[in-house]
């Protein structure tokens, strides 16, 4: 039996009829041999990127010594993936021949959010990015292939619609919609998961009975969207191909769900009250700790704030406009509100290697198997001479971390360009398409472009 | 020439050039300022394929007898719409609380887009648990007696009679038949349990959870919706619900095929206070005020702000045009002009009321200091959203986008912002005035800042003020440049507001939101008539809006859709 099978045989969760049900935990995954552990990504988007001095690291190769603000990441540093060179081609909005297009539709932020992930432009019939992002690319892909209880799980905070609000998409125009807090996603993901010692006997009978139910229940509700779809035009088909999609994704979580015992996979604490986004941001990051754990999902996607911020720290400037204000002649403290955002914000993602870090898989940990993809709208350059000053997309800090399972060569810095101080003109970049290609090779995918500004340069040969 | 609704949407604006120095800060040497033309020798870009800059086809005529019609979409029930069905239909309250949002249309839920995974999750997770609570007495759900109650004629009954209502259409017989199999599940559980199941299936039902529309037979390509087709576009349209029991006997007897059928029924759904709650429910999300209830909005140093205030403020919005509704003065300048408020709670100390409530609940502003909506605290409060940004700008440019219905575009790149020592308490006007001396920051800002001194009586939770914290006498001159028929000079808000009660680009804007609203996408050029059909009937007088909406369901767009294709 193949491993990625009999692994969902694990899972337990019980949907409904709450407390009729006993239910299961996971085979430890330290027993599973190097290399059967699964594969996952998790894409995280935060606002403004960093000041780009302090943040990018000094040194080549593995030789590398981290960047100012970035010191809190020290104790990950082999499990670390930097590629300076990087242009997000959203950039391009701000050439004067997109507009004669019909292309320019938003400014930085938007044009920088919407395509960190997707590799693509806005369309202006809708406003919102013209293609599906990276993690749908794979979710689909590993889906199609081993279906989880859920194909992918999108988590937010301080998010809002709108380009200035939305980073990942399922399709053209279609933003995927988040759990907005930390508690919807528990109530989704976990609530109704029970966890049991191994040994301890589940009561088959209850469970299958409901298991039955649910799935009739379904079988009415497609039989009827078939029969309704049968009948449509082609204005609706979206409509019903998608619900019909969401059937089957129910059906398969439900499918997927039998009791058996074991270790490994634990459920977050309940989120409660939570007092200030740093509990909000590292309960989400439980989240998906868990839920990757549990083999819930392989594809993970967070979204902190929207393009224009939306994150508010006590004792913190505002981040937005201490960015808007690090031009030439920005004042000390300016330029130290800024690191105190940039290093707050590598607090963060140190929390969450740290998580994912301490669950064992095999020889490794679930953060070698769990590619993390860290992404911006734009970022702050005071390296590039023309370019100083707020919301650049220069040196675009699209950066890896985890993944030590993949075919990149983790703990080093790779220089695609030409090192500072190198012009906007004389550095060879790289657009950030090319990343995007990478990650989605890394898990099988057959591509050599992604998204509409895409340069048909293929993947980053450096990375392996 | 007749105005489509795009014709007033672009407002010419110089971007292009970095603007710098919204605080005076004008040292420039952003990278980007005024060199954006000069990339293209930049070898790091390639050319892409072109994509957009397509022609619009000329507009239809409104004058001719052909119908028009723009791409029909589906609709899911919004999460407000969802709620309000399974309540009317059941008695039972769903919790949607970890439903995923509903999709968008301009400023208004619509859910027009595809549902996601996670969204059909939510409906089976919702269904379980409405349907767990129905069942608890049987006899009251299925209105069987007591012979027949326990049996499977009573579920036979249930399915094809509550099913009729749930689904709004008559069951076919493969419906029946499939819904019979799931009861017939749950029934060797017990009765009770077998209802549950087919609750929890209908609850999950296309028929229940979209606007399905597929008319009769399509004549030129155009499909004339069916009498229960029309009864849930008027239902979901004026009450936010599912047909009541008139309106689905009405549809039976036919008496929808009609323009005059659809407007007499229309009048009664009108009379009604769901259609004041639908109203009131269009203004909030027209002006985005969830974002005071669901924390979005921030202030500083105002710690008087908190959720009792927040919801007083939106509370105060839906009384204001309920009370417009019941006295049928539900008019666009009353909207903007009436001079009364109603204050609750924590709203009392803030609009520091001296005069006595009326018995109708109303406060009387008699001093000219606030008129209509736009002065409430709801709408003050929730522009700027945050205390950093310059509620002048941010005012100026509600007015323009939303009651204008004009395009700015977004700040250039490299916008340097100097955020004023204290957004809250200080004179923005100086600081301001210096846009108009940079031509890049001039274009847009000369449309949003003279609009937005007229709000400046207002701090930023909308108290009253004529002075500023520190001392500085207030100065609420403003002026509105342009084409538009607002244009002209005005002392403050009140005069302002003024304007914007007789203006016909604020109705005709309107019409767009209503459309939106009604139909969930944008109006392209074949919809104009539409459009138009709305903003005409505004035009004259006050501009009734019970009477536009009259006007909306007699179009053709209410009453035919595209034929299945």
């Amino acid at each position: 039996m193949k491993t990625t099978q009999s692994r969902r045989q694990f899972i337990q969760s019980v949907v409904g009829t709450a407390g009729a049900c006993k239910l299961v935990t996971l085979m430890p995954h330290a027993a599973f041999a190097a290399g059967e552990a699964p594969k996952r990504l998790l894409c995280v988007f935060h606002p403004m990127g960093y000041l780009d001095n302090s943040f990018w690291p000094t040194g080549d190769g593995a030789d590398f010594t981290l960047g100012e603000t970035q010191q809190a990441l020290n104790p990950h540093k082999s499990k670390l993936l930097y590629v300076d060179g990087l242009l997000n081609s959203g950039r391009a909005y701000w050439e004067p021949r997109w507009g004669a297009l019909g292309l320019e539709t938003d400014n930085e932020h938007g044009s920088g959010m919407c395509g960190v992930f997707t590799g693509s432009w806005i369309d202006k019939s809708h406003g919102y990015a013209a293609s599906a992002s990276i993690d749908q690319a794979v979710a689909n892909a590993v889906y199609a292939k081993t279906p989880t209880p859920f194909k992918s799980i999108a988590l937010a905070l301080g998010a809002a619609n709108g380009s200035h609000g939305n980073a990942f998409y399922v399709g053209a125009g279609n933003p995927a919609k988040p759990m907005t807090s930390p508690n919807q996603a528990y109530d989704t993901l976990f609530a109704k998961l029970q966890v049991q010692a191994p040994g301890a006997m589940p009561d088959n009978s209850a469970f299958l009975k409901s298991k039955m139910e649910k799935q009739r229940v379904i079988d009415n509700a497609r039989a009827e969207f078939k029969a309704v779809c049968a009948r449509i035009g082609s204005a609706e088909k979206a409509m019903c191909d998608a619900h019909l999609e969401g059937i089957n994704q129910l059906e398969s979580r439900l499918k997927s769900l039998s009791p058996v015992s074991s270790a490994g996979c634990s459920k977050p604490s309940v989120p409660g009250a939570l007092s200030d986004p740093q509990a909000s941001i590292r309960a989400q990051m439980d989240v998906i700790k868990s839920a990757f754990s549990c083999d819930l999902s392989r594809v993970a996607t967070l979204q902190i704030g929207g393009a224009d911020g939306g994150i508010d720290v006590a004792g913190f400037a505002n981040q937005h406009a201490t960015t808007h204000a690090t031009g030439p002649g920005a004042s000390s403290g300016v330029l130290s509100d800024h690191k105190k955002w940039d290093a707050w914000w590598a607090s963060q993602w140190s929390y969450l290697l740290t998580q994912l870090d301490s669950v064992k898989e095999g020889n490794g940990t679930l953060l070698d198997n769990t590619l993390i993809v860290f992404g911006s709208d734009t970022t702050t350059g005071q390296s590039i001479p023309e370019d100083q000053g707020a919301h650049n997309f220069y040196r675009f800090p699209l950066w890896l971390a985890g993944g030590s399972n993949f075919a990149f060569k983790t703990g080093r810095r790779v220089k695609l360009a030409t090192p500072p101080p190198a012009t906007r003109v004389n550095a060879k970049w790289r657009y950030h398409n090319s990343l995007l290609v990478s990650v989605g090779r890394a898990f099988g995918l057959d591509m050599n472009t992604f998204g509409t500004w895409d340069q048909g340069k293929g993947p980053i040969a450096e990375l392996t | 020439m007749r105005r489509t609704p795009q014709s007033f949407a672009l407002v010419a604006c110089l971007v292009g050039a970095g603007c710098t120095g919204t605080a005076g800060n004008n040292n420039g040497g952003n990278g980007d300022d005024g060199n954006a033309g000069g990339q293209a020798d930049d070898p790091s870009f390639p050319d892409f394929p072109g994509s957009g800059g397509v022609a619009p086809p000329p507009p239809a005529s409104c004058d001719t007898k052909q119908i028009s019609l723009g791409a029909g979409k589906w609709r899911r029930l919004t999460q407000r719409q969802y709620r309000n069905s399974v309540k009317d239909l059941l008695g039972v309250q769903p919790n949607t609380k970890n439903f995923l949002s509903d999709s968008t249309t301009g400023a208004f839920a619509t859910n027009t887009l595809p549902p996601q995974p996670n969204d059909i999750a939510a409906y089976a997770e919702a269904a379980e648990t409405v349907a767990a609570q129905a069942v608890a007495d049987t006899a009251k759900l299925t209105n069987c007696n007591a012979s027949e109650l326990g049996k499977d004629v009573c579920a036979a009954k249930f399915i094809k009679e509550f099913g009729a209502r749930a689904y709004r259409h008559e069951l076919s017989a493969a419906e029946v038949t499939t819904l019979t199999d799931t009861y017939n599940v749950g029934k060797t559980d017990s009765f009770g349990h077998g209802l549950q199941l087919v609750l929890q299936a209908m609850l999950q039902s296309p028929s229940f959870l979209y606007m399905s529309e597929f008319g009769g037979t399509p004549d030129n390509g155009v499909a004339k919706l069916t009498s229960t087709e029309v009864a849930t576009r008027l239902a979901y349209l004026m009450w936010n619900t599912t047909p009541d029991a008139t309106l689905t006997a009405a549809a039976k007897a036919g008496e929808l095929d009609t323009v005059d059928g659809i407007q007499n029924h229309a009048k009664r759904l009108m009379k009604d206070a769901r259609f004041g709650a639908a109203l009131g429910d269009f203004h909030m999300q027209l002006f985005h005020l969830a974002k005071l209830t669901d924390g979005t909005v921030k202030k500083s140093g105002a710690p008087e702000f908190d959720t009792a205030m927040r919801q007083a403020m939106v509370d105060e919005v839906n009384a204001f045009v309920n009370y417009a509704f019941a006295k049928g003065q539900a008019t666009v300048k009353n909207l903007f002009t009436s001079p009364y408020a109603f204050p609750s709670g924590p709203l009392l100390g803030l609009y520091n009321v001296t005069t006595a409530q009326l018995s109708d609940g109303r406060y009387e502003i008699k001093d000219g200091t606030r008129a209509g909506l736009l002065t409430s605290p709801a709408l003050m409060a929730t522009e700027p959203p945050i205390p950093t940004a310059y509620g002048v700008v941010h005012r100026g440019k509600m007015v323009r986008t939303m009651l204008l219905c004009e395009t700015l575009p977004p700040p250039p790149p490299n916008l340097k912002f100097i955020p004023p020592p204290n957004a809250a308490t200080t004179p923005q006007r100086a600081l301001l005035e210096q846009h108009k001396n940079e031509p890049s920051c001039a274009g847009c800002h000369t449309l949003m800042d003279p609009i937005g001194f007229g709000f400046e009586n207002f701090d930023q939770l909308g108290r009253y003020r004529t002075k500023y914290p520190k001392g500085e006498v207030v100065n609420s001159t403003g002026e509105v440049v342009g084409d538009s028929d607002v244009k002209g000079e005005f002392k403050n808000a009140a005069e302002l507001a003024a304007k914007l009660g007789d203006s016909q680009q604020v109705r005709a804007c309107l019409g767009t939101h209503w459309f939106r609203y009604a139909y969930g996408r944008e109006p392209t050029d074949s919809d104009a008539c539409v459009v138009d059909s709305f903003a005409k009937a505004l035009s004259t007088g006050d501009g009734h809006l019970p009477s536009a909406m009259l006007s909306f369901v007699a179009t053709d767009a209410f009453r035919f859709r595209k034929g299945v294709q």
